[in-house]
């Protein structure tokens, strides 16, 4: 067999119909419940200043802010079309809405002075997401045939690996040699605890035990970059797909205890979800609540 | 669905993910970025800027305003909106230093807009950290 073939065989191989439907139930749902938490914090965004706005993306076109009343809808609209795509209803026009909402949202709050990089990855999934048999309808028809084509999952995969490599390329580019002492990485968890106290916010209980264990930052450092450019890996699937899957959580969590700072989506761990058969122990817990 | 399809959103869509491989290492945008979040080393000495509150008719040292009262639970969003008020100038930084005020109630004799800079990595390790400030504005409570 050719290496094509076996790309071909491997991108388009058949899944259960039920996994896009159950996908878009966590990625939508994850989605509603982030964006009803987070409303505040977003709507505080448009009350800065006009000056503060620094367009990214799609929105790079835009000489100013949105309104004031514009501004507020943006997260409104995201949160509207999450739950619109929760019901899966009206797939076909909601998917590309949902998915649109979310991309202007992390755009519009990104262009603000502080690029909110955790929130990438699920617009990304989501574009992909919203153009595939992810729907209530379609799923159901997919259902009876219990197989529908893998390709959009293999894509939200291959992106999930994608974010990854580069975040490892981007700390070998910027850091070089030095981020794989682990003083980069020290100096990082150092610098977010002062910020942290300095903000007169909670920061990490245990971020001074970790900064003073030199052997373990040395190891952690070089491991994380690993780890980052080994996620292609994860596409083997099986036993490697599992164990590194656990490693990449582990790390989030990781970063989470060092530096306080989360990565919900990856936390969760949703950026991996594309790799599992999640309706399995969804149908498993849903058959249980059943009985 | 035409067989060929699939290959080429798929190629296209990671050609265009993986693009910012071929730019600046810190490039930043949205949804394509290089992912730079604690890449770069930026060495122990840091500055952040902060609101300090003033106890009125004591001696000890100030408190730090939470960052509740610029409008974010999110530390990188309120180190964002200090630094911008301070580049934007007094006005902006009379308009935080007046909620802050406000914020800390009456206990509160001065609040005071500043930048400190600090060796992170003595702080974290209990040592004395303080390099040098720079105090942007200060609001006495009248």
């Amino acid at each position: 067999m050719s290496a094509l073939a076996a790309v071909d065989r491997w991108l388009t191989a058949p899944v259960p119909g039920r996994r896009y439907e159950v996908l878009r139930l966590l990625l939508a749902g994850f989605a509603a419940v982030y964006l009803t938490l987070r409303l505040p914090a977003f709507w505080a965004i448009g009350d800065q200043a006009a000056t503060a706005f620094e367009p990214l993306g799609v929105l790079s076109v835009l000489g100013a802010p949105p309104p004031g009343p514009l501004g507020r809808a943006i997260p409104l609209v995201a949160l509207v079309a999450s739950l619109a795509a929760l019901s899966g209803r009206a797939w076909r026009a909601v998917g590309p809405l949902w998915a649109v909402s979310l991309l202007v949202l992390a755009t519009w709050r990104s262009s603000w002075g502080q690029v909110i990089h955790h929130e990438h990855l699920l617009v990304l999934h989501a574009a992909v997401l919203a153009a595939a048999p992810a729907g209530r309808s379609v799923a159901a028809g997919a259902l009876e045939a219990d197989r529908a084509s893998g390709w959009h999952l293999r894509l939200m995969a291959l992106l999930t690996v994608a974010t990854y490599v580069l975040a490892g390329v981007a700390k070998l580019r910027l850091g070089g040699t030095d981020w794989l002492s682990g003083e980069i990485l020290r100096n990082h968890i150092a610098s977010n605890a002062l910020r942290l106290e300095l903000l007169g916010a909670p920061g990490s209980p245990v971020a001074g035990e970790i900064a003073s264990l030199p052997l373990l930052l040395s190891v952690a450092a070089p491991a994380a970059v690993l780890l980052e450019l080994a996620t292609p890996l994860l596409l083997i699937g099986g036993r490697v797909r599992n164990v590194g899957a656990a490693l990449v959580w582990a790390m989030h969590v990781a970063i989470g205890v060092a530096m306080w700072v989360g990565f919900p989506y990856h936390v969760v761990p949703l950026a991996l979800a594309p790799f599992f058969a999640v309706e399995r122990p969804v149908d498993e817990l849903l058959s249980r609540l059943r009985r | 669905m035409r067989r060929w399809v699939p290959h080429l959103v798929t190629l296209g869509a990671l050609a265009l993910a993986l693009s910012p491989l071929l730019g600046r290492a810190d490039r930043q945008s949205v949804p394509l970025s290089t992912y730079p979040m604690y890449a770069a080393d930026r060495g122990p000495i840091v500055a952040f800027p902060t609101v300090r509150a003033w106890p009125a008719g004591t001696t000890s040292g100030p408190d730090r305003v939470p960052i509740g009262v610029l409008g974010t639970d999110d530390p990188l969003v309120a180190v964002t909106r200090l630094n911008q008020a301070i580049s934007a100038g007094e006005t902006a930084m009379a308009s935080i230093c007046r909620a802050a005020l406000a914020e800390s109630g009456p206990a509160t004799a001065a609040v005071e807009l500043v930048t400190e800079r600090h060796d992170a990595v003595a702080r974290l390790e209990n040592r004395p950290s303080l390099v040098g400030e720079t105090v942007h504005l200060r609001c006495e409570r009248t």
